[in-house]
């Protein structure tokens, strides 16, 4: 299915007629990529639901002063990495780091051969990720699954390229350690 | 899509990366339950028109008995109104001491700040001629209010 323009869709919304349409329209064309960015961070489907459902509210909020300073893109990424890192502090809050994940990914590395079945593959790598710290957790979402250029990572997390290239350089050290269960 | 465009550098940096990570890790994609993003929008546009409308006057009566504030609000209120009428009714008992109080009061409310003792005094004083051992709270007001004996003078001996 293609999606209109980015800058076709903030005419269109501008228009007080064609603002829900619009705002229909953008959630189509950004759903699935923010969805898979926060279940990556958040890792429950009902809670990533819950959080893209809040990232897009504050997207129908804040989009009637969206100036186009930066992309509608990085800027719609920037809302759900926040939302997501709220949802995590509350969730933390709520309940204790859970240290046992860790052994379990210990566990399941220590079993598992260097080329595991995709099944358990997946989960690992879900594991691996959840072990590592929210913005490298954020760093490494963003470039190995969404392919992200470092410059407009540094629009959606206001960080520098040279910091963002470090912190994903030490997310995919971690992530291998962890899978390969070194 | 020209400004969701993928780093051209990528596949480079995916190459130095072990054959773990360039491989399977690749292919994983977080899954959603089925119909999800077939639904999602309609959603989201339902709680985008619901947040668009003005309140009706049942809406505001519903979410005035759905907030949590609610029940605490309606507590602090009647905390409000429970310590207000209890520091009225002290004011009330501390104002009958008063003196523009003390005469413009009902002699029978007075009465009951009179101790016994200065009554029968009283009488012996003035040489009423009034059986003491029959004195209770209804004849004594009678007995004084038929004599020159001033209630309120017993009221302020007793201040």
């Amino acid at each position: 299915m293609s999606h209109p323009e980015d800058k076709e869709l903030l005419e269109m919304f501008r228009q007080e007629q064609s603002s829900h349409y619009a705002f229909n329209l953008i959630v189509r064309k950004y759903q699935q990529r923010l969805y898979h960015h926060i279940k990556r961070m958040v890792t429950d489907h009902e809670d990533a639901n819950d959080v893209l459902q809040n990232t897009f509210i504050k997207v129908w909020k804040g989009l009637h002063s969206f100036r186009e300073d930066s992309q509608l893109y990085t800027w719609l990424y920037r809302i759900a990495s926040n939302e997501s890192i709220t949802f995590i502090n509350k969730r933390k809050k709520r309940k204790a780091t859970s240290i046992e994940e860790v052994h379990e990914i210990s566990e399941l590395s220590n079993s598992g051969s260097v080329s595991p079945h995709p099944d358990q593959m997946e989960m690992k790598i879900q594991k691996a990720i959840d072990a590592l710290p929210e913005q490298q957790k954020m760093v490494f979402s963003l470039r190995y699954f969404d392919e992200m250029k470092y410059e407009d990572m540094s629009e959606v997390l206001n960080v520098s390229v040279g910091a963002l290239k470090a912190s994903y350089h030490h997310a995919v050290k971690k992530v291998e350690k962890i899978i390969l269960g070194h | 899509m020209e400004e969701f465009e993928k780093d051209k550098d990528f596949n480079n940096e995916l190459n130095s990366l072990s054959d773990v990570l360039s491989k399977a890790g690749r292919d994983f994609k977080s899954s959603a339950p089925d119909g999800y993003f077939d639904q999602f929008p309609t959603l989201m546009s339902e709680r985008v028109a619901q947040g668009s409308q003005k309140l009706s006057w049942s809406s505001w009566f519903k979410m005035i008995f759905n907030q949590r504030i609610a029940i605490p609000a309606l507590a602090s209120l009647l905390l409000i109104v429970v310590i207000f009428n209890s520091d009225y009714s002290n004011k009330q008992s501390e104002d009958i001491f008063q003196a523009e109080v003390i005469q413009q009061a009902d002699p029978a409310v007075l009465l009951a700040f009179v101790d016994e003792y200065d009554i029968r005094n009283e009488i012996i004083r003035n040489e009423m001629e009034i059986d003491i051992s029959v004195l209770d709270s209804d004849n004594t007001l009678e007995y004084f209010e038929n004599s020159d004996i001033n209630i309120e003078n017993l009221i302020y001996d007793n201040l």
